[in-house]
């Protein structure tokens, strides 16, 4: 890679890492994970600068292969998302709110796809073919992941006296 | 609230970052330089180290063609069963297999100077992930070793790798990038018994640990045992219709993720399926580590609420994102069916409620695992 490359790459880096890492931790629930996901991810990415027509899809792509890689491990799944996002919501006492640990553990009952999904579509701003491109899937599989993931998120918020906007706009993203 | 701000507020009080740009420059160009070197250099080097220690070599010719030697291995009809047990062979420390399924058995593997984490330690004890390069200070590996039946492997599947014989047995061996570019995958398969072979697999932080010939030494070292069957802690009262059990971990979670995890001392666990994946044709373990990755499969486990973040708890049933958990024996006791959504949760249910414990920590007391697992062989 010559010197004007690195410097593309470098400066992509740096916009990406932050976002990536949250990406990454939103669908597997520990930031340990999240940042070995997105530092492999774009070690990788490295040598094939130039040569991928979205990098930043791609990259994306990778990140989530690697979160849903960790979080499927049914054993140390459990273990990995507790570090996290623990089971029930207790007084904050480290500067987390107690509405972060209930949004938190709302996420966490969502199932891994439909939660991935929303952090593409609401998080990303991933269209819906970028985002069934991403993870893998059909459009199809990814407009009925982020539509039934987006109700079941309102639905536990509602649970937790936390009120999501009635927003006509994410509801017709969700299904188109 | 809207979902933008629902994720943002999950992920505020972002830790600090541990890897910088450059971090991550530096990474890029190493695997870069990985990839331009192909691993060719690993033959000469294999050569060398192994003249340096002094090392008897196995027989290795190239191309060989040869049909299986050695020593006779009895196939039971019963697959959940083990045909070998531990042994040592140079730095190698082969354990007695503790995963079986319709098609193979496992075995853990541990080399001398490298580490396997297969055992939780307590956070502390782990490397900082935010110090750059802590991780690297480790000398890792993870390997197994898996007896496939006659027919269920097909070594033309391991993609680049090479022909040879070794101690008068065909094989293969592969050498190549694991699931990170720092990590090193080292693949011997050799025909153990008339058309069935054994695949010794390991991944390595180190490039040059093991070698290719280090991977040789564990052939000659493999000798049958009477066939003994899998034992399992528990005992199944309900299988949904249509589904088999497909593989069981004895002491252990069933399949890779059991050979993980094999020093946690979980008790047992068994993979269900429908349809039951083919045992034919295979190039690893079903379902690689996941059950997710076994298409129409749940899972059983039976392990030990200390080692689990779904506890402690009483005998309550509880179901959330595709799983069910209940705590047996004062709760020292974890019983988990997940399914990843495939069964809804009034089966997952059902099924919980008709496992049937034995003292888990009495092995001597545990149920043949195709009784306990209603297998018919």
């Amino acid at each position: 890679m010559n010197a004007e490359d690195e410097d593309e790459f470098r400066q992509f880096v740096a916009a990406q890492l932050g976002p990536l890492r949250k990406q990454a931790y939103l669908t597997c629930g520990n930031w340990h994970t999240a940042e070995d996901a997105v530092s492999n991810a774009l070690a990788k990415l490295y040598p094939r600068w130039g040569r991928v027509d979205r990098p930043d899809l791609y990259v994306r792509t990778m990140v989530h292969r690697a979160a849903v890689s960790e979080v499927r491990r049914p054993w140390r799944r459990e273990s990995s998302a507790g570090d996290a996002m623990p089971d029930m919501a207790t007084r904050d006492t480290t500067g987390v709110t107690d509405e972060q640990l209930r949004v938190q553990a709302a996420l966490k009952q969502v199932p891994r796809k439909q939660r991935a999904a929303l952090v593409l579509r609401f998080y990303l701003g991933l269209s819906l073919e970028e985002t069934a491109r991403v993870m893998g899937i059909s459009l199809g599989t990814a407009k009925s992941n982020t539509a039934r993931g987006l109700t079941r998120v309102r639905e536990l918020l509602a649970a937790e006296d936390i009120d999501m906007v009635d927003d006509i706009e994410e509801l017709a993203n969700a299904h188109a | 609230m809207r979902m933008h701000d629902v994720l943002e507020l999950a992920a505020a009080h972002e830790p600090p970052h541990g890897s910088t740009v450059e971090d991550i420059v530096t990474r890029g160009r190493r695997a870069q330089r990985v990839r331009r070197a192909g691993w060719t250099g690993a033959g000469a080097a294999v050569v060398a180290v192994v003249a340096a220690a002094g090392l008897t070599m196995p027989t290795v010719l190239p191309g060989g063609q040869q049909a299986a030697a050695g020593p006779s291995f009895e196939i039971p009809d019963n697959p959940f069963s083990f045909t070998f047990r531990a042994f040592d062979a140079g730095r190698w420390h082969v354990q007695d297999p503790i995963v079986a399924s319709t098609a193979y058995q496992i075995a853990s593997v541990y080399l001398d100077g490298r580490i396997t984490h297969d055992k939780a330690v307590p956070a502390t004890d782990l490397p900082d992930p935010v110090t750059p390069g802590a991780r690297k200070r480790e000398e890792t590996i993870a390997a197994h070793l898996t007896l496939y039946r006659p027919g269920a492997f097909d070594p033309a599947k391991l993609g680049g790798a090479k022909q040879l014989t070794v101690d008068g047995h065909r094989a293969w061996q592969f050498t190549g990038k694991g699931g990170t570019d720092d990590i090193t995958r080292r693949v011997l398969a050799w025909e153990y018994t008339e058309g069935g072979w054994a695949v010794l697999e390991s991944h390595s932080n180190s490039a040059a640990d093991p070698t290719d010939a280090d991977l040789r030494q564990v052939v000659a070292g493999l000798e049958p045992s009477p066939a003994t069957a899998a034992t399992l802690p528990f005992r199944m009262g309900y299988v949904p219709a249509g589904y088999q059990a497909v593989e069981l971990g004895s002491g252990a979670l069933p399949g890779l993720e059991g050979i993980a995890t094999a020093r946690d001392g979980e008790y047992g666990g068994a993979k269900f399926a429908d349809p039951a994946p083919a045992t034919s044709g295979l190039a690893r373990p079903f379902g690689s580590v996941s059950e997710a990755e076994l298409p129409g499969s749940f899972l059983v486990v039976v392990g030990r609420t200390a080692n689990s973040n779904q506890g402690p708890g009483d005998a309550t049933i509880k179901c959330t994102s595709g799983f069910c958990t209940t705590h047996r024996v004062d709760g020292k006791v974890v019983v988990q069916v997940a399914s990843e959504g495939r069964l809804i949760d009034a089966e997952m249910t059902k099924i919980i409620e008709g496992i049937e414990l034995a003292d888990v920590d009495q092995p001597a007391s545990w149920v043949d695992a195709a009784t306990a697992l209603r297998a018919e062989f």
